[in-house]
């Protein structure tokens, strides 16, 4: 383990502090710029209150030898996190939960005398299936007169995409993607449509916020001199609050959503298919501890590993899945699985400056344990990926795999291939098994009862 | 004696009596200033003209509606505890 210091790339921008690495453990610099606010944010009581209800991330200080001793003031150890995931991952809702925590943040600040200085949905993390703010140093003194810094970023990160999703199309969530200090309030106000213009805060925050920057834009900055008082700001928290609340999109029953509801699969094959899945996972030796299902549809099967124990992440391509994920694991109160909304063929990729600030999805982290459940015929059909690398990249991916082989005369295949020419004819289950056994050893391997479907239990070679 | 009469008053010698001191009323008129046109102010992330200007205003009438909400709360907690229809019988909640 390397004993040098390591600044994360994508801890730059503040001048307060930035986070390192050190032996594989992340810490957090304090510097001396911030020390007042620092030591109003712990003796004011907010940074307590606010770990207290589970809305800030927990940390110690430690005696450790600064990364930037000049600049030193503290060394924070922050709780580490099972996983970091980015907000054009998120559902819907857990976007619109990350802006609700946010703006509780920012209420409870001003109770205490500070405000929050950025307003950023990078800020926020899944932790125990709730949103957990993970900035320490995101906090500043308010002094009564000062707007809300953080107005504008709150409604390009978390307003524009939300009503965006609500009112024209959830994919254009995704613009977050492309860009990373939120959607540009212009273009949003373009992709919006009439009605959200009779809606007062939409009409606010979003069209007249977007006509307000660009008429602005290059004027002299001395004529920004007015100031907000206390009740006009808790006015504007309030407002923001309830128009994010009151935003709605329902995920349509249709294609992935429902796809237990209309398979073939008989009640007794998807029992069986439960069960085995199970027995896998009991059977894996060492227990993993980080599952990833991937195509985990609605995480049905994501919730036997969940039920274990094991942090589990349950990825779809569906932003219809993904949602319906997330709900059902925040009613049920599940604290071990994080839906996200990822296309397996197309991940997320390295972001930001010099391509570091926002790491590729295989970058954040490495199963144990990988659910390939239903999954690789859609690759292997609906992508043209050929089975050899298919195999190299869930050899590339984990130390144990739980897949599923669909053959050609499934139902579902048929269906996949109704349209097309079939140009696969290596895509049989001798080949399968040929491929994966490049890279793995087969250690069980089950039909799955009333179907074709074959499950695999694999291990991956010594290299 | 007017707070400039005891500051005229005050020993030549004093080295608080300096000519470059300002007198109480250019505080007030001075604080007033500050409070009306607040210096600008800056942060790491720019907040933006436009959007800061807008928050402004719309902070501004959230605000007036916020106070309205106050007063109409404290009007009806009035009305309930002096009117003679709105108040409470004791034995309501019996």
């Amino acid at each position: 383990m390397s004993d040098s210091i390591e600044a994360l790339s994508s801890s730059f921008r503040d001048p307060s502090g930035f986070l390192f690495r050190y032996r594989g453990v992340l810490y957090r610099q304090v510097n001396r710029s911030y020390r007042e606010d620092f030591s109003h944010f712990m003796d004011s009581g907010l940074c307590s209150s606010l770990v207290d209800a589970g809305l800030l991330v927990a940390h110690e200080e430690v005696d450790l030898p600064p990364a930037e001793a000049l600049e030193c003031f503290k060394i924070l150890r922050p709780e580490p996190l099972p996983f970091i995931s980015y907000p054009f991952e998120w559902s819907f809702s857990q976007l619109q939960d990350a802006a609700l925590t946010t703006l509780a943040i920012q209420k409870r600040s001003l109770e205490h005398g500070m405000s929050l200085k950025d307003g950023t949905a990078y800020n926020i993390q899944f932790r125990k299936g709730k949103p957990l703010f993970i900035d320490t140093l995101s906090f500043e003194r308010y002094s009564e007169g000062r707007p809300w810094t953080a107005y504008r970023q709150f409604c390009q990160h978390f307003l524009a995409p939300l009503a965006l999703a609500s009112y024209s199309d959830i994919r254009l969530s995704q613009l977050l993607r492309i860009h990373l200090d939120g959607v540009p309030l212009d273009l949003a106000s373009r992709l919006l449509p009439l009605q959200t213009r009779f809606r007062f805060s939409l009409l606010t925050h979003l069209h007249l916020h977007a006509k307000a920057q660009t008429h602005f834009a290059g004027k002299p900055a001395r004529q920004v001199r007015r100031s907000v008082s206390r009740r006009a700001l808790q006015g504007l928290i309030e407002n923001l609050e309830s128009c994010v609340a009151a935003l709605r999109w329902n995920p349509p029953r249709q294609e992935w959503a429902s796809y237990y509801e209309d398979t073939n699969y008989t009640s007794e094959a998807f029992r069986h298919k439960q069960q085995l899945v199970g027995e896998y996972l009991d059977r894996i030796n060492p227990e993993p501890d980080v599952v990833w299902d991937l195509g985990a549809n609605t995480g049905l099967f994501s919730r036997l590993a969940a039920s274990r124990g094991m942090t589990t992440i349950a990825f779809d391509q569906d932003p219809a899945c993904v949602e319906r994920n997330y709900r059902a694991c925040r009613q049920e109160g599940d604290t071990h699985i994080l839906p996200l909304w990822v296309d397996l063929t197309n991940p997320s990729p390295n972001l930001g400056w010099h391509g570091r600030e926002r790491m590729s999805l295989l970058e954040r982290g490495s199963p144990d344990a990988v659910l390939a459940l239903a999954l690789i015929h859609h690759l292997a059909m609906a992508n043209n990926l050929p089975l050899s690398r298919l195999a190299g990249f869930f050899g590339e991916l984990c130390r144990s795999l739980i897949i599923e082989f669909v053959p050609k005369t499934d139902s579902q295949v048929q269906r996949l291939l109704a349209s097309r020419e079939d140009i696969f004819p290596g895509y049989t289950q001798e080949a399968f098994e040929q491929a994966f056994s490049r890279f793995f050893e087969i250690r069980e391997v089950s039909k799955i009862r009333q179907t074709e479907r074959t499950l695999y239990r694999m291990e991956r070679k010594p290299l | 004696m007017s707070e400039r009469d005891a500051a005229n008053a005050l020993d030549p010698g004093d080295p608080r009596r300096s000519p470059l001191r300002p007198r109480p009323t250019w505080w007030a008129l001075l604080t007033l200033y500050w409070l009306l046109f607040p210096p600008p102010t800056y942060a790491y992330i720019d907040p933006g003209t436009g959007s800061y200007i807008l928050q402004v205003v719309i902070a501004g009438l959230l605000g007036v509606l916020v106070s309205l909400r106050i007063y109409w709360a404290r009007i009806k907690t009035f009305l309930k505890e002096y009117s003679p229809f709105g108040k409470r019988d004791p034995a309501e909640h019996e």
